[in-house]
């Protein structure tokens, strides 16, 4: 159960007005805009790659609900990219090691921790406590399952993918297409290979984690002009930034005009993959 | 039957240009340079056209363009069609920003100077 934060309209602490008085200066956000990223509620899928820097900007600004979905212990080969974790983490759980690193930069901030892969069994109740999802799995079945949850929730969910030199990301929010619309289909497994399979460049797992929190920050704040509609591609070989267009698609079977998907599937029969496998070696019932 | 466009090796040989392999510059029946749609891929697709993010390529449609690379490199049709010559569903294929299938699909009529995109999901985040 998610825990209430303070409320919007709670004064600032001293110690808060100058902790996050670089964005209380600027006037997108002010004192009015920091209380509201204090009553914000954010679900962050994963702890790793992409939602480590994520649930750290988070943090740093002040979000006050921060959810992590995370149930991997850290891996020595996590520490050239996952920021969260160190040396002495390894073989620990990584919402452990997360929690503990996110309190020590900002006390302020709650973290609620879900050690469990995400299901299509706890989806739903899971996301319902938050106001933001942010995407940082690292496979299709969970993608996908995220995606319909997100929208079956009516939550807006800040997208975020890597593998080798490229990175994506996007904001689907109900009603303007979802990840279904971009991606009708997933690929056959073992098509597109994983980042443990293919590798990452540690640092894009900054960039793009860190474009997420500044869409979260956006659409908390309500400023700016989010990338709902858009797939920002980047290319950390050339470093060209280019944005393609992304619409909702007429014939969705989520968001669609006639939705077949109204409630969560199977999505590992979906996706064609394998359960995931538990620290513990047991496999989950993971995305179905 | 395209008539086979002549040009000049580095040894100074007249040849036909569709003989020779991609990495001379020369393809699809036109030098390089003379292609006019540039053509962008992601990491995935990026080892089924010898190596390259970004090349120059030709075709009035998007049809003939996937046809024309899979000629230069035998297999990338296969990373964007399934065997009925059908797009792939996780591959998306865009026109400049527009994604073709709100266009007109594989007929989608390309002109100079255009960029196609061929983009896979990914998923990592780990």
């Amino acid at each position: 159960m998610v825990e209430q934060p303070k409320t919007n309209s709670a004064a600032l602490s001293p110690d808060e007005v100058m902790r996050y008085s670089r964005h209380i200066i600027m006037g997108q956000v002010g004192p009015q805009g920091q209380r509201k990223l204090r009553a914000a509620k954010v679900l962050v899928i994963g702890a790793g790659g992409l939602g480590g820097p994520v649930a750290l900007y988070l943090a740093l600004a002040g979000v006050g609900t921060i959810g992590i979905c995370e149930f991997d212990t850290v891996d020595l080969s996590n520490l050239q990219r996952q920021v969260l974790h160190q040396t002495a983490d390894i073989g620990r759980p990584k919402l452990v090691s997360a929690t503990e690193k996110i309190k020590a930069h900002n006390p302020h901030v709650e973290v609620v921790g879900h050690p469990m892969p995400i299901t299509s069994d706890n989806a739903m109740e899971m996301i319902a406590g938050y106001d933001i999802v942010v995407n940082g799995a690292d496979n299709f079945a969970t993608r996908y399952l995220v995606n319909d949850a997100a929208y079956l929730s009516g939550k807006t969910l800040v997208d975020g993918a890597i593998l080798l030199f490229d990175g994506q990301a996007t904001v689907y929010k109900p009603g303007s297409g979802c990840y279904r619309c971009l991606y009708p289909d997933p690929p056959p497994p073992g098509l597109v290979p994983s980042c443990a399979e293919a590798g990452v460049l540690g640092a894009i797992t900054g960039l793009v984690g860190s474009i997420q929190a500044t869409e979260v920050f956006k659409q908390i704040l309500g400023i700016g002009n989010p990338l709902v509609n858009r797939l920002l591609l980047i290319d950390a070989l050339t470093m060209e930034f280019r944005t393609m267009k992304v619409r909702r698609d007429p014939s969705c079977p989520l968001c669609g005009d006639n939705p077949t998907v109204t409630e969560l599937i199977d999505y590992d029969a979906f996706c064609g993959s394998p359960p995931l496998t538990l620290p513990d070696g047991t496999l989950a019932a993971a995305t179905h | 039957m395209k008539e086979a466009l002549l040009v000049t090796t580095k040894r100074g040989d007249a040849t036909d240009c569709a003989r020779l392999p991609p990495s001379n510059g020369c393809s699809l029946g036109r030098r390089d340079d003379s292609m006019p749609v540039t053509v962008n891929v992601t990491s995935v697709i990026q080892q089924a056209v010898n190596g390259q993010r970004e090349f120059k390529a030709d075709g009035g449609t998007i049809r003939e363009l996937i046809d024309n690379i899979d000629r230069d490199y035998p297999g990338f049709a296969g990373r964007i069609t399934d065997d009925k010559g059908e797009m792939l569903r996780f591959v998306n294929v865009y026109l400049n920003d527009e994604d073709v299938r709100y266009l007109g699909g594989k007929d989608t009529a390309i002109k100079d100077g255009d960029t196609v995109s061929f983009l896979p999901a990914l998923a990592g985040g780990m």
